[in-house]
């Protein structure tokens, strides 16, 4: 995924297509021994969580309508970049945003950051989620 | 029995907890490491989070917590920050950031066009 166009749903429909194709071919020459290495990048088909921080001086005094307009940014950048990156919610606290997001990889958050035009001071993708029902 | 009540502010909800209200705060802990912590080791941090909080009340109320490479973002709802402070103190956790959340937002408060 990482040597791919971020923006390359069609594209991956075309990479499955490989392994086929590349069987098919070597069918025809005779049998030959398929390369060890995979053909087919490693494309993650699950969405990974990630927290973002945004550094934004003056975000927790924004208005309803200061909300409402850094949603829509971010929502026409999402509908921008297709179904595989989405937006979970975003805590506005001081002078930062903290924003949870599914995307299955780092550099679509910061093509979504780029797109929409907000800062993503840092990504880290998370690697679980616990509350009260993990000490359970 | 105690009354909760809940409000909306900026589309964001504030709950009351009696006539206390409670606000909803993120806690920056860094922690090196912490996105290699075994499941064992983050139900043993859990228990313990558990346990100050059972000893410091109601008033405070965890909701979750987001595990990174090398930290904790923690979701609270609390009266205020010294209470937050306090269950760090006492759990032994780090809290290098406090903040206040003044709105929640997501897809939905984007509204329709």
């Amino acid at each position: 995924m990482r040597n791919l166009p971020i923006d390359s749903g069609p594209a991956r429909r075309y990479w499955s297509l490989l392994p086929l194709s590349l069987a098919f071919g070597t069918c025809l020459a005779g049998g030959q021994e398929p390369p060890n290495t995979p053909v087919v990048p490693d494309l993650p088909d699950e969405l990974v969580t990630f927290v973002i921080e945004r550094d934004i001086p003056g975000a927790g005094k924004w208005s309803a309508q200061e909300l409402r307009d850094v949603s829509r940014k971010s929502r026409d950048a999402l509908e921008a970049l297709g179904p595989e990156i989405q937006w979970v919610q975003s805590y506005v606290a001081d002078d930062k945003v903290y924003c949870i997001y599914r995307a299955p990889s780092e550099q679509l958050i910061a093509l979504h950051a780029a797109k929409a035009g907000f800062p993503a001071n840092r990504i880290s993708q998370v690697h679980s989620v616990i509350n009260l029902e993990t000490a359970e | 029995m105690v009354r909760r009540t809940c409000i909306l502010v900026l589309g964001h909800p504030i709950t009351f907890l009696g006539d206390l209200p409670m606000h909803q705060f993120v806690i920056e802990r860094d922690l090196p490491g912490a996105g290699a912590l075994s499941p064992a080791e983050l139900q043993g941090i859990s228990q313990k989070s558990c346990a100050v909080l059972r000893d410091l009340g109601p008033e405070i109320r965890w909701q979750q917590s987001y595990v990174t490479a090398d930290k904790l973002y923690c979701v609270y709802l609390a009266p205020d920050e010294h209470l937050i402070r306090e269950h760090a103190r006492r759990g032994g956790f780090p809290a290098d950031r406090i903040v206040r959340v003044t709105g929640v937002i997501g897809p939905e408060t984007a509204g329709a066009d």
